[in-house]
């Protein structure tokens, strides 16, 4: 048990370590690239004592180190600095853009888990069966079809054909739990679509793979049904390696996805990120991108914690 | 003495890209209560692959003629639900490789519970009771604390041992042990086989021990049967088979037995290999290829089991009165 604890405290280090290094990184790019914030925000032809005077009310004239501390701290306090564009706290802004994209994110996972299992399961059981090889060319067109097109193409018959679905508006949560949710299903669907294909042929190689490990013939000499070998033994373990895919996806969809949410219209990070590089909004991108970074940190720190819980041959250090 | 496992002419054919392939040709032999007879040969020749029949775990491709009766049921013909009865409760299997037999993620006491239950209706509680005194009879000690490891924290004595706990702690009847030892260290080889012997006295229990270590059959077994390319090629009580070898194959494999006389001599090993199964010789003697001792008969048709005294020999050579262990060595 201590074992596990310090084994996990390390990881935790090794993350925050991480995380600073990031930080510093992140900095040190915005300090590189060309162009001064203040003349973005007055214009190219502003009075140079205008310029000024924003540098300063800005803290852009300070020394580097100091204002990469001020921005560390900042970063702890919860304090980003004001939107270029927006004129309000940038961590507002990532504040009100995060619920849609966390439950997007959760949404999605939700939808890919319910089908890649017992697909994947039923493809590596039935393989080359007619319906087997249909299911696969089906992933195969899954995996290769671009998510904006299923994202127009899910608006176009289940918003505007069907009205299922709400297309365009976002109800927020504080007015509508389910509102808000009915409005996630769609960008959720068309996300999905691609995740659930890409494990599902994944998983399907790594449970015929598992199929024919020694163990398995050890359950079935035991009497054990092939379907009780499979639940029981099979999938814990062929479910293993597809804990990191699943992990890589999260990253993805938590780092918005970008495309999805700007055909569906939703006010995720992924719409915040646009609008930030489009409008040159310094303060909002640099603490996005930390986001993203963070975003892969500590998603790998919760894939590390379920590895640990799952498979006992991690707590050995 | 009574008879419990009676293969009769049974062959497993495998689909070919011509014609299907004979991994397996009219094997015959049986095993009676509480003996511990030997199946040895080559890699190739059909031993694990006759085992894996009598528990019917063949690969899907493999097709299965003849006959395989245990207790005087035949087995071959069993639906899938039947066969799961009989596995593990009239007849368990110990494999060759203990670091990979047993499934990483699950505690070994659980295991071996899980065998319990999947025949008896019993609590969790009762099954526990049995895994542990099972785990006590094949000599593990903290058996308490044991049955929550997981296998990667056991050495490989320990986790055959586990193995050997699983596959007997439904009292079979018959035990096919397919080289239980060959990937232990020299020193856990014999403790698992004084293991083996101790129980299936205790219990016992029949043993099907499949190996390609004539040390082991002699030390094990009082009935031996040597497989080549899917057949049986001699078959006889230990002592006579490796004192008096009939059969060229026995013969060679003694011969390549490393002895104190043949001390500084370089080792002797069988010209050639076991042909893959797609490359095999139907209807020719299946050693002539790798015997010089054959003759044109051989290549005319496969030589019939033949008795010779209480022994049967696939041979066309009058046997026994040859002596090629002198021009070997």
């Amino acid at each position: 048990m201590t074992r596990t604890f310090l084994y996990l405290g390390k990881k935790l280090l090794s993350a925050l370590a991480a995380l600073v290094v990031i930080s510093l990184l992140t900095f040190l790019v915005f300090q590189i690239l060309p162009g001064n914030p203040a003349l973005i925000i007055l214009g190219v032809d502003a009075d140079p004592l205008q310029v000024e005077a924003l540098e300063q009310l800005m803290g852009i004239d300070k020394p580097m180190l100091q204002r990469y501390v001020e921005w560390l701290g900042g970063l702890v306090g919860g304090d980003l600095g004001l939107s270029l564009r927006y004129r309000v706290p940038v961590t507002d802004l990532i504040a009100s853009a995060l619920p849609v994209t966390v439950t997007l994110t959760l949404l999605s996972l939700l939808i890919t888990i319910i089908i890649v299992v017992p697909v994947s399961v039923y493809l590596a059981t039935h393989n080359n069966t007619i319906a087997a090889t249909f299911l696969s060319a089906l992933t195969q067109l899954g995996v290769s079809v671009p998510s904006f097109w299923l994202a127009i193409m899910l608006i176009l018959v289940f918003s505007v054909m069907l009205h299922w679905f709400p297309s365009g508006e976002v109800i927020p949560f504080s007015q509508s739990v389910t509102g808000a949710l009915r409005s996630l299903v769609l960008p959720a669907v068309a996300i999905s679509i691609g995740t659930t294909a890409v494990v599902i042929r994944y998983l399907k190689s790594t449970i015929l793979d598992e199929m024919h490990m020694d163990y398995v013939r050890t359950a079935r000499s035991k009497g054990l049904s092939r379907n009780t070998v499979l639940y029981r033994h099979v999938l814990k373990n062929a479910l293993l390696p597809a804990i990191t895919i699943l992990g890589m996806i999260t990253v993805d969809v938590l780092g918005g996805s970008i495309i999805v949410e700007n055909v569906f219209n939703l006010p995720g990070i992924g719409r915040l990120i646009t609008s930030g590089v489009g409008n040159r909004d310094f303060p909002m991108v640099q603490a996005l991108v930390f986001y993203l970074a963070a975003t892969v940190v500590v998603i790998n720190f919760l894939v590390d914690l379920l590895y640990t819980a799952i498979d006992p041959r991690i707590r050995l250090p | 003495m009574k008879e419990l496992l009676r293969i009769e002419e049974l062959s497993v054919a495998f689909p070919g890209q011509q014609q299907e392939a004979k991994a397996l040709d009219s094997v015959s032999f049986t095993v009676g209560e509480g003996e511990i007879v030997g199946l040895v040969g080559e890699s190739g020749c059909g031993k694990s692959l006759t085992a894996l029949t009598v528990m019917g775990l063949l690969p899907e491709k493999a097709r299965a003629t003849g006959s395989v009766r245990l207790e005087g049921r035949e087995l071959l013909t069993l639906s899938e639900t039947e066969l799961c009865d009989v596995r593990g409760s009239q007849v368990s299997m110990i494999f060759q490789e203990p670091m990979t037999a047993l499934n990483p993620l699950m505690r070994v006491g659980d295991q071996i519970a899980e065998a319990y239950r999947s025949h008896h209706n019993a609590f969790a509680s009762e099954a526990r009771q049995a895994t542990l005194e099972m785990m006590r009879s094949v000599g593990l000690s903290r058996v308490e604390a044991l049955y929550d490891e997981y296998p990667h924290r056991l050495s490989g004595g320990m986790k055959q041992r586990i193995v050997v706990a699983m596959a007997l702690i439904n009292r079979p009847a018959l035990l096919i042990a397919d080289e239980p030892t060959t990937a232990l260290d020299v020193t856990i080889q014999l403790q698992i086989l004084d293991l083996l012997r101790e129980l299936q006295a205790k219990f016992s229990t029949s043993v099907l021990l499949i190996t390609h270590n004539l040390g082991i059959v002699h030390k094990m077994c009082s009935r031996v049967i040597v497989m080549y390319a899917g057949y049986i090629v001699e078959e006889g009580a230990t002592s006579e088979v490796l004192s008096k070898p009939l059969h060229p194959y026995t013969r060679r494999l003694l011969a390549a037995i490393p002895t104190v006389e043949r001390q500084g001599k370089a080792l002797y090993s069988i010209p050639g290999i076991v042909a893959p199964l797609e490359e095999r010789q139907t209807g020719v003697c299946p050693f002539s290829q790798r015997c010089d001792r054959a003759f044109a008969p051989c290549f005319r048709g496969v030589p019939p089991l033949r008795e010779v005294g209480d022994r049967k020999l696939r041979c066309l050579l009058p046997g026994g009165e040859t002596d090629e262990l002198s021009i070997i060595a």
